[in-house]
């Protein structure tokens, strides 16, 4: 197998409150993201899965153990690793145009390359024409999906994705899974997904963890050994993907009742 | 999602509750509904009916002080009417144009100063806990000082003229400035600083391109309020000191005994400021497109 772009050694993280709280959100969490992976978390709402993102994305230091993103620690964040955010009103600059704000994601690109990159990002999410518009003008799909050119056009190693989809209604988000789906086919980067969306997460990934409830711990990890590629209409009929998913989805739920006291079994 | 509401309430209780900060939307535009802001010809339409409305308070105004003063309900040699007055504005043209000139002086003098001491200091102050905390008292005493008890002072240290009264102006119109900046800075989402970030601002490209743009609209509602507290007390110090200006011609004309005068510099001051806040608030309307601008249309 070959090095993993981005690696999770044993990362505990414990909050500690203004008024001197302390609260141990994750516990020894391990995880390898190979390169052009696709690998999701799902687990009970409060295992912490978005503060192990925001870990392995650099915007927050571990408690313990630690984040290498190709072979190095990873201290603070880092050109190579993009995050798309759920909230994506607040995460899009309300001043500047959608062009402007997809530029944003190329300040580490040369000056040159810039526009025409833009360009390409916004042709990839298909939102040429919009290019002068303002975030608040377009739909929240269309939000996102200006959000996701900005995150892609740094053409970065990994891309974070934190519940990207779960502001948007049903539809939209089929039609934003197959965006993410299909650029990641057709491009380099690894995708970390966040999600308490168990059949988006079989849907794309090439592995699903499944974290237990607060302090965390991966406890399980699902293969998805289904064909690529993958469309909202054909792969969700798949016996496979239905059997796949009711078995991430049991893993859950057997996660969410051990938070009452009794651990599942290994 | 909550995210937009919680945005919407900060900025209503800003304009409704908190008498410190005051929201951009309260100066003209009205709070329109998104059903609304969709059909583009009823909210034109509203808008008109709006400006009519508030032409038609002008002329009742003018239409009550006419009565006031042909009934001599006040009499004559306190009110003068108002065709008297319009003759006066029209025969004083000249002398009043140059005392608006050196109003508007003093008056932007020390707004610019109030604006980039304000704007500076707020920034540092809305992003740095230790010195929010050191600062909070010494807001909280001196931001309600009259500046014209301040009016000695000023004269010790810079002498009677433009130097003072622009000081007192800068003063006064500092802290409205200050506060919304401080607050405006300080209430960033983390959610935009996160995702700054991650696209690799940080230090000063990160307060210049991010927070400061994100805190514009608070800022723009805090400098309208400086506007306005910036004319009154530049015509105040005028009037106290004889510094010239609106305000001494208001006086010199009191005392003289030319009532119709007197109103004269009264009308053209309260015009002037009638100027500089609507020309502001439709600036500001233009600049920052986003401020009014209800998030996520799905």
């Amino acid at each position: 197998m070959t090095d993993p772009i981005l690696e999770l050694r044993h990362v505990g993280v414990t909050l500690t409150g203004r008024d001197g709280s302390v609260n141990e959100v994750s516990q020894d969490v391990s995880l390898e993201l190979a390169p052009r992976e696709f690998v999701s978390i799902v687990g009970p709402s409060g295992a912490g899965k978005t503060t192990l993102l925001r870990v392995a994305a650099g915007l927050r230091r571990p408690t313990a153990g630690e984040v290498r993103f190709g072979g190095k620690p990873l201290t603070e964040v880092q050109a190579g690793i993009s995050v798309v955010f759920q909230e994506y009103n607040k995460s899009l600059f309300p001043w500047l145009s959608i062009f402007k704000n997809v530029a944003m994601g190329a300040r580490r690109l040369p000056v040159a390359e810039r526009s025409s990159r833009v360009r390409g990002a916004l042709d990839m999410v298909g939102l040429q024409g919009f290019e002068s518009r303002y975030p608040w003008e377009l739909s929240g799909g269309m939000q996102q999906r200006a959000a996701l050119a900005r995150a892609l056009v740094s053409d970065p190693k990994v891309l974070m994705l934190d519940e990207p989809f779960a502001s948007v209604d049903a539809l939209t988000r089929g039609l934003l899974e197959d965006v993410v789906g299909d650029l990641w086919e057709r491009s380099s980067f690894a995708a970390l997904l966040v999600t308490h969306d168990v059949g988006e997460a079989v849907y794309l990934s090439d592995r699903v963890l499944v974290l237990s409830t607060r302090p965390s711990r991966v406890l399980a990890e699902v293969k998805i050994d289904l064909p690529r590629p993958r469309s909202q209409g054909s792969t969700r009929q798949l016996q496979r993907f239905v059997e796949l998913e009711a078995q991430v989805l049991g893993l859950v739920h057997q996660a969410g009742r051990s938070a009452a006291g009794e651990r599942p079994a290994t | 999602m909550g995210g937009p509401d919680k945005a919407e309430k900060v900025r209503a209780s800003s304009s409704r509750e908190a008498p410190d900060l005051v929201a951009f939307e309260s100066v003209e535009t009205q709070v329109v509904s998104p059903a609304v802001m969709g059909n583009f010809r009823s909210r034109r339409n509203v808008r008109v009916r709006r400006r009519l409305r508030m032409a038609g308070g002008v002329v009742i105004a003018i239409g009550l002080w006419e009565l006031v003063s042909v009934t001599q309900l006040v009499s004559s040699t306190a009110l003068s009417s108002v065709s008297a007055t319009a003759a006066a504005i029209g025969s004083n043209a000249g002398v009043l144009f140059s005392a608006v000139g050196q109003t508007l002086e003093a008056w932007a003098v020390g707004l610019a100063i109030a604006t980039v001491a304000g704007v500076i200091m707020g920034a540092l102050v809305g992003r740095s806990r230790i010195a929010d905390a050191l600062t909070e008292t010494l807001v909280r005493m001196m931001r309600p000082l009259p500046s014209l008890a301040l009016i000695p002072i000023a004269i010790l240290v810079a002498g009677l003229g433009l130097k003072m009264t622009a000081g007192l102006v800068a003063f006064t119109s500092f802290w409205p400035i200050f506060i919304n900046t401080r607050y405006g800075v300080a209430q960033v989402e983390r959610l935009l600083l996160e995702t700054a970030t991650t696209l690799g601002l940080r230090g000063l490209s990160l307060i210049r391109s991010v927070v400061l743009p994100a805190a514009a609209p608070l800022i723009a509602s805090g400098f309208q309020v400086a506007v306005g507290l910036a004319l009154v007390v530049t015509v105040s110090v005028e009037l106290v000191g004889g510094t010239g200006g609106i305000g001494s011609y208001v006086l010199a004309a009191q005392q003289g005994n030319a009532v119709a005068n007197m109103y004269a510099g009264i009308v053209v001051g309260g015009f002037l400021g009638w100027v500089l806040n609507t020309g502001f608030a439709e600036l500001f309307r233009r600049l920052l497109p986003w401020a009014n601008q209800r998030e996520g249309s799905e």
